[in-house]
């Protein structure tokens, strides 16, 4: 199903798998000619074809913890200009802090962080002449909460949203918005497999008020809000976590069921 | 498009929740609105409410059992609700320190009471259709502040804020979810469009993932952004030299949406940096 085109033109980096996935396949049904920038070759070259059945895509070799410039220059030759960049790139590590090496440091950095900086430095000329131009980074939840295991991935993702934060006054003058969504774990390839890990589903289900997991296209839909929403949006870090930031003990039974006739009690 | 679904909108004869209710009226929803003055509705609705499809409940917005039985009615009549918006937005006294009694409690009871009675009205009637969305129309100025101006009226926001969570997370096993969206402080002419506010708040009554919750959601451009209402001193973007190569479409001259922007930057007509709008700081929301 093809809609109309709209002109609109969009840079994703780890547009592969994963979030990056979800969001370019909501802008290519949305219209919008897609870039996807991401190191998995293979993946990211079927995800183009996937997508270009319902508008143009290409694909772009990129590793978000290296150069940048040079793949953002080669997408925006191809798009014909940049209206959106969504740093979608994503290393995550859910590692005992001693068991953290140098290595697995620099990695989750170099993606996470370096990966939310350069391509948008890289950008920023095309953006300025873009339409309704805008920069959407992907933090999470964890920049925020505690959480085990996640010393490394907690501060890259604090660091996203600082860089989305200054990023938007800095480019604001060039009329480039800048937004940022903190979301809670997402069902990808990437996590799928450790739903055979003991616990995890469990843990992930317990700790949002709707239960469940989410799914890529549950945040790219909200992603997608915001790129299109040009008077509302911008300098915000939206929490997309049903709700896992706001409580510590989940209600085990409603207000409402311990009533005996099954009414609110209004007294 | 059609849908069965109703909603309860408060405060909807002023321009955010008029905005709103016309567009979940555009989406096919059966409304009641609440508010003193339903002048511009009864007009703008005119069709809907002579359908019998949009209900106008006058209100002092004070007066909690009117308001009940408001919204019983409505359920009465329509069969059901699945939506609330609470659009009231009751400005409240100016100033800080020389804000008089009467203003406060007022303002206390428009902003904070009425969302939290009109949803428990509305509660056992979202039960009874297995869930509900409530969207809370806030303001920026429940975080941000000159201290001067807009005491009351931000405190009013920070209790809304605060019930928003508690909703979401004691409500949750009835399947009810809750967001406040915040609505910039300034001048009219810099605040989003209220259509362009309606749009997103039908979107979040009706499309967006239940994995939005309790959650704070910004609506007001980048107020975060505004410092004194203007930019501070910041230094200018430089833009960054662009590589050379081929130019693939069009030239300068065409339309910006068609021209590709490198066109643009290296035959050398981009004109830089528009003037500065905005602040250059930009603080971690306390939210």
């Amino acid at each position: 199903m093809t809609e109309t085109r709209t002109g609109r033109r969009a840079v994703v980096t780890g547009g592969a798998r994963g979030l990056g996935a979800s969001v370019a396949a909501r802008l290519t049904q949305a219209g919008w000619s897609v870039a996807l920038l991401d190191q998995d070759i293979a993946a990211g070259q079927a995800q183009a074809e996937r997508l270009s059945q319902s508008g143009p895509a290409w694909f772009v070799p990129f590793d978000a913890a290296g150069d940048a410039q040079g793949p953002i220059e080669a997408a925006a030759e191809r798009l014909g200009g940049v209206d959106l960049l969504v740093c979608a790139a994503h290393q995550g590590l859910e590692r005992p802090v001693e068991r953290i090496s140098q290595a697995d440091w620099d990695r989750v950095i170099g993606v996470d962080l370096n990966g939310a900086f350069f391509p948008v430095q890289a950008a920023v000329a095309h953006l300025a002449a873009g339409v309704d131009p805008c920069v959407i980074h992907l933090s999470a939840v964890q920049a925020r909460v505690a959480s085990g295991l996640h010393a490394v991935y907690s501060a890259a993702m604090a660091a996203v949203a600082a860089v989305s934060r200054s990023l938007a006054a800095e480019l604001a003058p060039l009329g480039i918005r800048c937004c940022c969504v903190s979301p809670y774990t997402v069902l990808t390839e990437s996590n799928r497999d450790r739903l055979e890990e003991p616990g995890w589903r469990q843990l992930q289900e317990s700790t949002v008020l709707n239960g469940g997991i989410m799914t890529g296209p549950e945040l790219a839909d909200l992603v997608y809000q915001i790129v299109t929403g040009p008077g509302l949006f911008n300098a915000c870090d939206i929490v997309l976590d049903g709700g896992m930031n706001i409580f510590r003990e989940r209600p085990t039974a409603s207000p409402y069921q311990s009533s005996a006739s099954g009414e609110v009690s209004r007294r | 498009m059609t849908t069965d679904k109703v909603a309860v909108i408060t405060g909807g004869g002023a321009p955010l929740g008029l905005a709103c209710a016309q567009e979940l009226s555009r989406r096919g929803l059966r409304l009641l609105l609440i508010d003193q003055d339903l002048g511009q509705p009864a007009q703008a609705l005119a069709d809907q409410v002579a359908a019998g499809r949009v209900v106008l409940g006058q209100s002092d917005l004070e007066d909690v059992p009117a308001l009940r039985r408001a919204i019983d009615g409505a359920a009465d009549r329509f069969g059901r609700i699945d939506v609330l918006a609470n659009c009231v937005l009751e400005p409240g006294p100016d100033g800080c320190w020389e804000v008089d009694e009467a203003a406060w409690q007022r303002c206390l009871r428009v902003n904070m009471k009425l969302p939290f009675f009109a949803l428990q009205a509305c509660v056992p009637h979202m039960r009874q259709v297995g869930g509900g969305r409530v969207v809370n129309l806030s303001s920026s100025l429940s975080a941000y502040t000159d201290g001067r101006h807009g005491l009351v009226f931000g405190l009013a926001k920070a209790g809304l804020n605060s019930m928003t969570r508690q909703w979401a997370v004691d409500l949750c096993l009835d399947n009810i979810q809750a967001n406040s969206l915040w609505i910039g402080p300034g001048r009219p002419e810099d605040l989003p469009r209220p259509q362009a506010v309606a749009r997103f708040v039908a979107w979040l009554a009706l499309d967006a993932t239940p994995y939005l919750n309790g959650a704070q959601i910004p609506v007001d451009g980048g107020a975060a952004l505004f410092r004194q209402g203007r930019l501070l001193e910041a230094p200018k973007s430089v833009l960054p030299p662009l590589r050379s190569g081929p130019v693939l479409f069009g030239g300068p001259e065409t339309h910006p949406q068609k021209c590709p922007p490198s066109a643009a930057l290296r035959s050398g007509t981009f004109r830089g940096p528009r003037e500065p709008k905005l602040g250059s700081f930009v603080e971690v929301s306390n939210t």
